[in-house]
This record gives structure tokens, sequence and C-alpha cells, in this order.
């Protein structure tokens, strides 16, 4: 064991998920392998479709019926999550792991109080009285800037800005390690979002809760989170410290969303990566990337490249041609590049 | 909350106003002498006047109209052609009897509708579930009076083991009374009417339910219950049956039409001394008073069940506003 591993709060190993979708199976996941430090931010990208809401809801265990877990662990402090029984697994969510979801409209029940909602979490993993567990959502409320006088309020009377801070407040409530928020911000306008995530990220520092950011915006990743994980077509496809990433990606898919981002700083237009994600039904081999891919050859197409580390700081990549890639990082700023050789 | 309350009161009492209007001219408009029946053509001049008179239908229209209105408000609905007692002591009777018929097997109905729906869905795909599903729709589609009719013939005539109609089995209680609704053979003769209204009013809360409940279960917030470690119990109760709830509730105004109606049809086929089926008399008697008084009835039924049904809708839904 490293120390690396050490710090570990959550890991996944080999993980694979399918959607059966009219008797065919959709590979949505495919080996997936994680590890989440105590306390740590790690923003998670890519675009839409590649599997990152399937991963976290895998991890809450909260997938739809038609989803089957094929293999893999997800071990959090060490127990395997997926070998647990429904009421161990109950006991363990939200107080060991809670999530912001998508969208916070729909997320909150809308006859019932959003007060009540947050006491409904409490209570379902203590034995807090209710008039114990409101003076608790109160302070929650207050801690993400919603005046606790609204804690009778029904979700329609919130504003969005207001919702998202009553599903973030409902997030802390059990003060878990981890915390998923998946696109949490996507439905607000720019400044309630850098409110909102200045707030998240403030808490974040005085709990200590290990941070997995999915959000689309690459920008705040490469501003805000520590770790960075670029996922495509259900595949990690790059992952390490977001420094080393954004400076020089390892891989053609990261290098694209790096390029894809205006860099006021550097004098040249964003490109943006041609082509759509590929088919993920099972049984296709080589690399999910190479029908986009400027560096394809052969070997791509026929074999799918394994996840290998670069360096010992955790910088992981899966390309046969990662090695190649700093001479070509100048090329893929210009959006000719991509055109020309992609088919 | 109040205030809408006391508005939608005044709406309530408006409609019937002019229900009980429509309804006024409606009759003495209709083509046909309602009073032919009473009064007969065959009676010299002088008698036919003088029986006008004493009905009060020498004096104009108009005049005619104000007198019932105030008649109404007191609760005067005149005297039937047929038995020529005071209609309002006539009818008091029928709409208990149909009231201890129809008020239990529609509760009972939608009770086991909506539970099962909501159950059956939520364990979706069960062999249950597909079985239910094709007795319910089937059950929908078949006339309420062929299924009583079926039911008698089976249940009554083939077991013997329920009465072939009546409330209470003849010469057992000379005058309804508390004690005859409380007797074991008033029960016995309650059953089946009671079953069959309840096997055909079972359907449409059951489907509606069921679907509803489906399309709750994939909402974010009951994946979010789930996720904040809910139990499975409370999830089912306290999220997606609660929900569900609602667009069965905004039905209720229409349900109501359907009790009445089936009520006529009931009362009819198993001869239940209700409204229904003293509406259903009156009508082949002519007997005009009686029909005008069921009818107001069944309209102050259905107007107060509709304002209940949007008191419920906006206790039930906080987004529904109060204005
Ligand atoms: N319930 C489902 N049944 C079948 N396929 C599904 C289901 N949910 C997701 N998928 C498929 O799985 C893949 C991954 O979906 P997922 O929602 O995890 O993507 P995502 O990365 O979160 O996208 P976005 O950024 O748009 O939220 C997609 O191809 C999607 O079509
Ligand atoms: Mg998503």
């Amino acid at each position: 064991m490293t120390n690396q591993d050490q710090k570990s709060i959550l890991s996944i190993e080999n993980l694979d998920v399918d959607y059966r979708v009219d008797r065919q199976n959709v590979a949505a996941l495919r080996d997936i392998e994680l590890s989440i430090s105590k306390g740590a931010r790690v923003g998670l990208v890519g675009e839409s479709g590649c599997g990152k809401s399937t991963l976290l809801k895998t991890i809450m265990g909260v997938l739809p019926g038609n989803a089957e877990i094929r293999t893999g662990k997800v071990a959090l402090n060490g127990s395997d999550l997926l070998s647990m029984d429904t009421e161990e697994r109950r006991k363990t969510r939200w107080a060991d792991i809670s999530m912001i979801t998508q969208s916070a409209l729909n997320a909150l029940n809308p006859v019932h109080k959003i007060g009540a909602q947050i006491v409904e979490a409490i209570q379902a993993h203590s034995n807090q009285t209710t008039i114990q567990a409101r003076a608790h959502a109160a302070k929650l409320f207050e801690m993400v800037g919603v005046p606790p006088g609204r804690l009778d309020d029904y979700p329609h009377q919130f504003s969005g800005g207001m919702r998202q801070r009553a599903v973030i407040a409902m997030a802390l409530a059990l003060q878990p390690e981890v915390i998923l928020a998946d696109e949490p911000t996507t439905a607000l306008d720019v400044i309630v979002q850098d409110q909102i995530f200045e707030r998240l990220f403030e808490l974040q520092d005085q709990q200590g809760f290990a941070l997995v950011l999915v959000t689309h915006d690459l920008a705040l990743v490469v501003e805000s989170c520590e770790t960075m994980v670029v996922m495509y077509a259900g595949v990690i496809v790059e992952m390490g410290p977001t420094h080393q990433i954004a400076r020089s990606p390892q891989h053609p898919y990261s290098a694209g969303l790096r390029y894809a981002i205006p860099d006021p700083t550097a004098d040249r237009e964003p490109i943006s990566i041609p082509g759509s994600p590929p088919d993920l039904s099972v049984g296709t081999k080589g690399c999910r990337f190479a029908e986009r891919c400027p560096l394809a050859i052969e070997k791509c197409v026929e074999q799918s490249p394994e996840l290998k580390s670069t360096n010992n700081e955790g910088h992981k990549v899966r390309c046969h041609r990662s090695a190649e890639m700093p001479d070509h990082l100048e090329q893929f700023q210009h959006q000719a590049f991509w055109r020309n050789n992609a088919s | 909350m109040r205030q809408f309350l006391i508005k939608r009161t005044w709406h309530a009492l408006l409609t019937l106003f002019v229900m009980s209007t429509v309804m006024f001219f409606m009759f003495r408009l209709l083509p046909g002498d309602p009073t032919a029946t009473v009064i007969s053509p065959a009676l010299y001049p002088k008698a036919q006047e003088a029986l006008k008179a004493q009905f009060g239908l020498d004096k104009p229209l108009f005049e005619q109209y104000l007198i019932y209105l105030r008649n109404l408000v007191l609760l005067d609905f005149g005297i039937s052609f047929h038995t020529l007692r005071p209609v309002a002591g006539e009818i008091g009777n029928r709409l208990i009897n149909t009231l201890v018929l129809i008020l239990p097997s529609m509760i009972v109905a939608y009770a086991i509708g909506a539970f099962v729906g909501a159950m059956v869905a939520w364990k979706r795909g069960s062999k249950l579930e597909g079985a239910l599903v094709l007795i319910a729709t089937a059950l929908q589609s078949t006339p309420v009076f062929w299924l009583g009719m079926l039911a008698i013939l089976f249940f009554s005539i083939r077991l013997d083991l329920f009465p072939v109609g009546h409330i209470v089995s003849p010469g057992m209680f000379p005058e309804a009374n508390l004690q005859m609704y409380l007797s074991l053979d008033f029960l016995h003769h309650l059953a089946l009417p009671f079953m069959v209204n309840v096997a055909y009013q079972f359907c449409f809360p059951f489907l509606l339910m069921r679907s509803t409940m489906l399309s709750t279960i994939g909402e974010d917030y009951i994946e979010l219950a789930r996720m904040k470690g809910v139990p499975e119990k409370r999830i089912l109760y306290h999220h997606a049956m609660r929900n569900s709830m609602l667009p069965l509730a905004t039905t209720l105004p229409m349900i109501l039409g359907w009790a009445v109606a089936g009520s006529v049809v009931i009362e009819t086929v198993f001869s239940w001394p209700g409204l229904g089926l003293l509406m259903v008399e009156a009508v082949g008697r002519s007997d005009y008073p009686v029909v005008q008084a069921a009818f107001l009835l069944i309209a102050v039924l259905t107007v107060a069940g509709t304002l209940f049904a949007d008191v419920l809708y906006g206790i039930l839904d906080p987004r529904i506003t109060y204005q």
C-alpha cells in the first residue's frame, strides 16, 4: 500500500456497467478505476452521454432497473458498497456519501415543505426529534445562505438558485465524507453559479469532505479542482493533477477539451472536436476515440489501450500514442488539424 | 383559504340558482302538459280550473316562478302527483337508502383501487399486475346493468347466496328506521349491489393510480429520497403514493357524476328503493314534482362535491393558489 492509498476514502476498481435497451446492451461504463482522497476536490469532465451521471449513480446505488453492474468494486473506507445488503447500504447513503443532483427543481418533492425534506434525511439516519432536526436544518440553511425562516416554504416558492442552495444544505446535513455534485448549477445564471460554487468550496474547506464535481465548465475545473478526470464514451481516458493535464494533456481527447475553451492569454481561436461520440453497443473493439482522433493509427482501431501511469504523481492516460503527445500539442490547438485528420 | 371558501360557496350557490331556474322553465316550456296526469281533460272545465287554482297554476308564469323559489328556500318541493304526499318526505328516505349503498361502496372502491394500483406499480412487472390490468380493463368496458344481472343470476339464483333485490325482506320493516339499517337482513340485501358497484367503480382508480405511479416512480425526487437513505416503505407512502394521488383528486367531480349515473342503474337492477330508482319511477309516472326535486338534489350533491374536490385538491397540492 502506498501513501496515496491510505488517504483514499472512495475507491473504484474495474467497474463495468451496462444498460439494457431493447434486449441490447449498452456499455455505459468500462474499466473504471478511480480513487478519491479524503478532502480532495475532483473535477469530472467529458461530453454529454459519456457516463458521468451513471458513474455517480453507481456510487450512490440508485441505478435504474435496466442497469446492470457487470463487475467491479466500489469501496468506501475499505468496505465494498456493492456487496452490502439493502439495509446496510441504506445506512451508508447520505450519512457517508451524499449527492447534489443535476436538477434541483425536480429533486425536491413539490408537495412537501423543503425543511421537512431535510428533516427527513436527518431522521432517516438518527434518532433526533423533529424539533432537533429542524434546528439543525435551520443551521444548514444559514450555512448555504438561505434565510432559515423559509424552511416552511414549498419548492415552488424558491428561486432556482435558492433551490440549489437548499439541495446543497440537504447534502451537508449528515456531514458526509464524500459529496458528489452532478452539474449542480446547470439551470442557473453565471453570477449565481459563481456564488454557489464559492459557497460550496468554502464549506468544503471548513468541513473537509471530498467533492466530486461533474461539470461541463472546464475552466472551473482548471481553476478550482486539484485533480481532474476526463471521461469519454464510458471510459476514463485521462486523470491526474489538473495543472499537469491542463498544461500538457496526454490524451488527444483531453487536448481537444482543453483547447476548446477560449484562452485570453494565447492568441488562438477555440477549437471544436469534429464528429460525435461512438455507438456504445457492447462488443466494439479498439480505442473508443479512434474515429475522431487525429493521431489514430491501425493499432488504435484494433486494440483498446490500457490506463497507464505516466509518472508517479497519479497521472494516468489511456492512449497508445500518449508518448508522442507533447510533440503534437501545438498542432492540436488548430481546428484544421482536427478536421483534416479525423475521417 | 377562507376567502377562497367564501368565494367558492357563492359560486356554488349561484350555480344552484341558475340550475333551479333552468329547471323551472324547462319543465314548463316543454311540450306536453305536465298536469295532464293529475288534472284529467275529461273533468268538467270548472273542476279543472279549481284544481289548477289549487296547484297555483292559474297565476302568471313569473309569479309561479317566485313562489317556486320561495318554496325551494323553505325546502318545500310540493306534493307528489302519485302519492299526494309532500315530496320532501318521499325523497328524504330514498336519499338515505342511496347514500348507504353508494357512498360506502364508492369509498371502498376508491380506497382499494388506488391502493392496489399503487402497489402493483411499485412492484412492477408482477403476474398479478398483468392479470388485474386485464380484469379492470374488461370490467370497465362492461355495462354495469349487465354486470348486476350476471351477479344476480349467479350469486342469487344459481348459488342462492343473496336475495334477488330490494333493501329488506318484504314485511320485515314496515317503517324505515335505524333498526332497519342495522339489521342483518338489510346487510344481506346490501351485499350484492354493494359488491357490484365496488367491482365496477374499482377499475378507474386502479388503472389511473397504476399509470400515475409508474411515472412518479421515475421522478428525480424519488431517486433523491432513495439516495437520502429514506426507508423504502416511507418512499412508497410518503413520496410515491402521496404524489400519485393528485390526478385522482382532480377527477373527483367527474367521479361524482359516475356515482350518480351508477346509482340509477344499480338501484333499478336491484330494485333498491333509492333516489335513482325513485327518479326512474317518477319519470315513468310523469310525477313532475318528484322528478324536479330529485334533479335538484342531484345538482346540489354534485355542486357540493365539486366544491369539496376543489378544497381537497388545494390541500393535497401546495402549488395551487387560492385565487
Ligand atoms: N436509464 C437508461 N437506460 C438506457 N440508457 C441510459 C440510461 N441512462 C443513461 N443511458 C445511456 O448511458 C450513457 C451515459 O449516460 P449518462 O447520463 O451517464 O451521461 P452523462 O455523462 O451524465 O451525460 P450528461 O452530461 O448529458 O448528463 C448515455 O449513452 C445514455 O444514453
Ligand atoms: Mg449527467
